[in-house]
């Protein structure tokens, strides 16, 4: 359910109208400019008996619009109570999931995985999760927090909201993903010979930032600078290069006094680098790869769609992002007319390749397809 | 495929090997290590799962299994330890260098190998990692994971890995190697800290009690030593006398544990001063020489010529170690002898020219005794501890003397054990390192021993060992020596070779020295032969008939080096220049303790000594001189105890704990007048002219430096005013303060038994009786003549009863009665008056013991 000018009032209405059951969880996916009181709006949920997740996006989507204002409102079934984990900032600290792992056995879980997207930790947040629970259930989430890269608390439960955290829901539901990102080689591969978590000091044993800005300026015929950065690398990311698959997309977001370039996710210091292109149409090409994906092998039982896409194909597309999500409905509208499209415009999306190593993508879609065990 | 796509391809192998390479050995920690390498190589392939297998050869725990060593995602790890003969280490045996098992193509090998949960299908790929390890990958992808082209080329990089990950496991082996000794070093430190507090703190109760125990302690035995010198009965003063003696002892056991707890608490300091080893050596003798000589045993001391004779050290500490040593063997042996011997190594990195060089000497005290079991030999330098508890309860001792030199010998730089058969006798060796130094001035004067040189010298005893030292000791003055251990061998010898001088023992079997110098003498070339009698102890009457048999000199035994050569010196020299030879007295030997000192000069003596050793060295030399001292441990003490009686003369340590001697004489001379005032004889190590103005104007008498030398403080206290007249006209009851032997002479009245032969008894109690009348008229006669200040009635008195005194053998009294004759022809009439009176005294007690003699006679 989507709320495009949502209040307190309105979103407690709209969750009556939902009528969570016992063994549901609701799930609030609410645009930063939203004009709501998150500590408010916890007060008044936890009067009711519903469990409730939730994150603060840069924006939601549904059907072909986006909105940083809009909320979205979902039920889904749990097979545990959702986890909450703080301080990941501090370490890294994870359940060993026993019970999970038990009724994997007999099913296949969607693990709904929503995190602080600026947090300093998301790489080993996720291979100890990986680590964990391996290939034995599916992953979909994304990264919270606001457009203006300013850490602000943006995961929230009945224990409040915070910064530095991360929820996880386990769903009985099982899931189909696509994952795509569109983005074309340029240039490469480079060798990321210096880097450091999310900040790459060299490539090719060379200053990291004149090797990006010697293809860049050549491609876009642009001088980049500091002040720019943002503005032409929004076009320009990179790829860490994966075999049978697509380049992993690393977003270069910032360049710092030292001539580093600060990226949305980790880059292994060795890994093989290109710098990548898009163009809009490959983009969108992309998300209707994605939706195609998610949607192979989904019988009749369909409970839902959830889009994960990433705000920054919203700054690279701007106005043509509607053509995005419009190549979107037309293959769920395939499928399942009854259902709309709804997601989540995130910083970083989460996600596995299909059974394969679970990975935080930037500038990526995924698309998840969640439907009753059969 | 397009050259487009085989381009690709070509990059993507050289890529995944340049990413592989790179992130090989990034660690040499070894999770960290495989997840650099697997992580970047299970991104690229999108693999599932990859472990690592380890030969047990490899691992620092101990068994015989293969163990997952990593394993990622560590979910799917099911087994972590595995056979070296299950199916998947079969690659070990194999010639090749990896295995693709895939569920499709061979599911019976696939379901061998597989040891992971959630893995149903897919495909593994397993490589060697050289000849113990296994690396596992698995993909959930029934596609092959590496063509045979690739695996080619990723051989090398694997090889690499394997050789990262051996370092990785020696990294580990030696850090868990380290961190196990770090940790057995923190428990043993923290063992020894816990330790150490508990000692520390057992110490600190020890030396508090023993404080508490020893203030009143003091009291009872001064007390006590008042209550004897008051009239007593018999059996009062018996009772008396154990009071006191048991007090002693309990007093000796209480300074021990203050004494060790004061080494265990780490508040000990060595002294280092110059002092002669020699004299150190002999001065402990002197302490137990009585002891040996009551029990009949021989006692002897060899010091090699390699030790230094001058030495920097604590000579305190080391002469207790020397007399518990000494002690304990005087204890523990019945019959036989008990010797020291000394030697000396130079240390190696010291030239023996160097006037410091630094030396290890060797000391060893063996004795003849009842030995100690094997089992209980490690036990016996520990605290507390004796061979059992038997042997506590038959001889005594807390057991903490040879805890007490073990701590003594360790913090002198060396060590000390024991060697020990039963039945046969222990040998106690101790070590202690010290630098030589030059002579002190005492030993600057050398006697000239170039006569000896070539002379022939006679040595006859019965004990090998003493036989043994007096040959190498004049061996090495270029004397030839003949060592003779019975009579008859030596008059054979003697019509065969001329001696230039002879040492016989008193004291053997068959024929005893006095015989056999009667029977030399009747030798031609026995007949000026210069005798010399070596002895453990001799009684008045026995060496006028040694004198008389042709004896030149006496020595004590354990002979003294010093003594032996003067002696040797004396005797040749004479002889060769042909004059008369003096007949040396061994009461003129130098540094002996003259055990009559208290009869002559009685004192009531008070030692205020806060060194525990010092003031058992006091006792024990007061003791040998015949005195009773009563010991405070500080100032405040010494005050409280002339409080409560007076004494005659206080030793006063100047340094002591709470009040100092400075201080406590200064508080004396407060108190009491001059006349009242004991007199002060400070004892201090400070040898500073200084110091003894400071003591003399504090108000001290007179001034020994410490350690204390024997000759000093006789001295000292012959020039101290005796208050402890006895009351002439009171009729005290006879005391047997003294032994029997030192009021009698039993050969006297052993040769009386022999010549009377039967019915001794009577014959024996009517001498008795009439040495007793006829002594109480002498007396009588003496004190009416002294009253008179007749002297040469005196004289002739003493005269008298010196000759009955003789013969029946009471040579104390004999002795007294000289020494009044003596005091006479000095005219000198202060003397003869405390002579007189002490003559009572020794009158009655010399009755005593001869009653004694004729009861056991009867």
């Amino acid at each position: 359910m989507y709320l495009t000018s949502p209040s307190i009032n309105g979103i407690l209405t709209a969750i009556d109208q939902l009528k969570p059951q016992e063994n549901e969880v609701v799930l609030l996916l609410i645009g930063e400019a939203a004009p709501i009181d998150i500590d408010q709006l916890i007060d008044q949920l936890k009067i009711t008996d519903y469990t409730f997740v939730g994150g603060i996006f840069p924006a939601v989507i549904s059907a072909e619009t986006h909105s940083d204002a809009g909320v979205i409102l979902k039920t889904l079934p749990t097979a545990t109570p959702p986890y909450l984990m703080q301080d990941l900032d501090q370490g890294i600290h994870l359940p060993d999931f026993d019970e999970e792992l038990a009724l994997s056995e007999e099913t296949q879980l969607t693990a709904l995985v929503w995190i602080d997207g600026l947090t300093s930790q998301i790489s080993n947040f996720l291979a100890e999760m990986y680590n964990n629970l391996g290939n034995s259930v599916r992953y979909l989430g994304g990264g919270a927090g606001s457009l203006s890269l300013k850490q602000k608390p943006c995961i929230f439960t009945r224990e409040g909201c915070f910064q530095d955290a991360a929820v996880i829901l386990f769903s009985p539901l099982e899931s189909q993903l696509g994952v795509q990102h569109g983005w074309q080689r340029l240039k490469g591969p480079f060798p990321a010979t210096q880097t450091h978590d999310n900040t790459i000091t060299e490539l090719n044993w060379r200053n990291a930032f004149e090797v990006y800005k010697e293809v860049v300026e050549a491609d876009s015929q642009q001088q980049i600078t500091s002040e720019n950065f943002f503005d032409i690398a929004k076009g320009y990311p990179f790829g860490i290069f994966k075999e049978g698959q697509e380049d992993i997309v690393r977003d270069p977001i910032v360049v710092n006094d030292a001539n580093e370039l600060v990226c949305v996710g980790e880059v292994p210091e060795n890994a093989l680098l290109y710098i990548l292109k898009g163009d809009k149409h490959s983009l969108v090409a992309s998300a209707r790869q994605a939706a195609t994906e998610a949607q192979q092998g989904v019988h009749d039982k369909l409970h839902d769609f959830l889009v994960v896409d990433c705000i920054s194909r919203v700054l690279f597309l701007g106005d043509q992002f509607s053509e995005e999500l419009s190549a979107l409905r037309e293959k769920f509208c395939a499928i399942e007319t009854a259902l709309s499209v709804e997601g989540i415009l995130t910083l970083g999306e989460i996600s596995s390749y299909g059974e394969g190593f679970l990975e935080f993508f930037n500038k990526t879609i995924v698309v998840g397809a969640l439907y009753q065990p059969s | 495929m397009s050259s487009a796509e085989s381009n690709q391809l070509v990059i993507q192998d050289l890529t995944l090997l340049y990413e592989l390479a790179l992130n090989t050995g990034k660690s040499l920690t070894l999770k960290e290590n495989c997840e650099a390498f697997l992580k970047h190589l299970m991104a690229r392939k999108s693999l599932n799962y990859a472990a690592i297998w380890i030969h047990p050869s490899r691992l620092t725990n101990e068994g015989d299994r293969v163990a997952l060593a990593y394993a990622n995602p560590k979910f799917h790890a099911k087994e972590k330890v595995l056979p070296l003969e299950h199916p998947m280490f079969d690659l070990w045996e194999k010639e090749v260098f990896y295995e693709t098992v895939g569920f499709q193509i061979d599911p019976d090998r696939f379901a061998q190998i597989t040891v992971e949960r959630r893995i149903k299908s897919g495909t593994f790929i397993l490589f060697k990692l050289r000849q113990w390890g296994i690396l596992k990958l698995y993909s959930s992808a029934s596609s092959e994971l590496f063509s045979e082209g690739q695996v080619g080329k990723l051989r090398s990089v694997i090889d690499n890995f394997a050789l990262s990950l051996e370092a990785c496991l020696a990294h580990d082996r030696s850090i868990r190697e380290i961190e196990s000794r770090k940790k057995i070093e923190a428990e043993l430190r923290q063992a020894k800290e816990l330790a150490e507090a508990a000692t520390n703190a057992k110490s600190e109760f020890l030396a508090t009690m023993s404080h508490e125990i020893r203030t009143p302690m003091n009291g009872v035995i001064g007390m006590t030593g008042l209550l004897l010198d008051t009239q007593l009965t018999a059996q009062q003063h018996n009772y008396a006398e154990v009071i006191r003696n048991s007090g002693e002892a309990l007093l000796t056991i209480i300074n021990d544990i203050l004494d060790f707890s004061k080494i265990e608490s780490g508040h000990l300091e060595l002294e280092t001063q110059a002092f002669d080893l020699r004299q150190c050596v002999e001065e402990a003798f002197d302490l137990i020489v009585n002891k040996a000589n009551e029990k009949g045993l021989e006692l002897a001391y060899y010091l090699d010529s390699s030790v230094p004779e001058t030495i920097l050290g604590d000579v305190t500490r080391l002469r207790q170690v020397l007399v518990n040593l000494l002690g304990n063997a005087l204890k523990f042996t019945h019959d036989g002898e008990v010797t020291v011997s000394v030697s000396a190594e130079i240390d190696p990195a010291e030239s023996a020219d160097s006037e410091d060089a630094v030396y290890k000497i060797e000391f060893a005290v063996k004795d003849t005794g009842i030995g100690i079991p094997e089992d209980r030999l490690h036990r016996l330098f520990e605290s507390f501890s004796q061979v059992d508890s038997s042997i506590t309860r038959r001889y005594g001792g807390t057991g903490l003397g040879l805890a007490i030199c073990k701590r003594l010998c360790t913090m002198m730089g060396g060590d000390i054990w024991v060697e020990s058969v039963m039945h046969h006798g222990s040998t106690f060796y101790f070590t202690l390192t010290a630098q030589r130094t030059h002579k002190l001035p005492h030993q600057q004067v050398d006697i000239d021993g170039a006569c000896l040189s070539g002379k022939h010298i006679l040595i006859v005893d019965d004990n090998a060992t003493s036989c043994e030292i007096l040959a190498s000791q004049t061996t090495a003055w270029g004397m030839v020596a003949h060592i003779y251990d019975a009579p008859d061998k030596v008059l054979a010898a003697l019509t065969q070779q001329t001696f230039d001088i002879a040492i016989l023992d008193l004291q053997m079997p068959e024929m005893d020295g006095l015989k056999l110098a009667q029977a030399i003498r009747q030798q031609p070339q026995g007949a000026d032969m210069p005798l010399i009698m070596a002895t453990a102890s001799t009684s008045a009457a026995t060496e006028q008939k040694a004198t008389d048999a042709g004896f030149a000199a006496f020595l004590n035994k354990p002979i003294k080096q010093t003594h032996l050569i003067e002696t040797l010196t004396h005797l040749i020299s004479h002889r060769v220049q042909n004059q008369p030879i003096q007949v040396q007295s061994r009461r003129q030997q130098k540094s002996s303790i003259d055990g009559s000192l208290a009869q002559r000069h009685p004192l009531k003596i008070l030692i205020a000594e806060d060194n525990l050793v010092n003031q058992q060295l006091a006792i024990q030399f007061l003791q040998r001189m015949g005195y009773r001292a009563d010991v405070v441990g500080n100032g405040q003490e010494a005050l409280q105890a002339l409080a409560r009686q007076s004494y005659d003369v206080v030793l006063m340590d100047v340094q002591m704990p709470e009040m100092d001697g400075l201080s406590a004489t200064r508080a004396i001379c407060d108190r009491y007048s001059v006349a009242e005032r004991p007199y002060i004889i400070a004892m201090t190590a400070n040898a500073m002219q200084g110091d003894r103005d400071r003591c003399l104007a504090a108000g001290m008498n007179d001034y020994v430096s410490k350690p204390i030398h024997v000759p000093q403080l006789v001295d000292a206290l012959s020039k101290c005013p005796s208050q402890a007249k006895p009351d002439v006209l009171e009729t005290a009851a006879p005391q047997p303060t003294e032994s029997f032997k030192e009021m009698l002479d039993p050969q006297v009245l052993e040769e009386l038994v022999q010549i009377i032969g039967n019915n001794c008894a009577a014959a024996i109690k009517d001498i008795v009786n009439t040495y007793t009348t006829e002594g109480s008229q002498f007396l009588h006669q003496i004190l009416a003549a002294l009253a008179q200040s007749d002297l040469s009635r005196v004289s002739n008195g003493a005269r008298s009863l010196k000759s009955s005194s003789h013969a029946v053998g009471a040579v104390a009294v004999a002795r007294l009665c000289t020494d009044i004759e003596k005091a006479i022809q000095d005219n000198n009439l202060a003397v003869t008056q405390d002579l007189v009176y002490q003559l009572k005294d020794y009158q009655q007690q010399t009755d005593v013991v001869l009653n004694q003699f004729y009861d056991a006679l009867s």
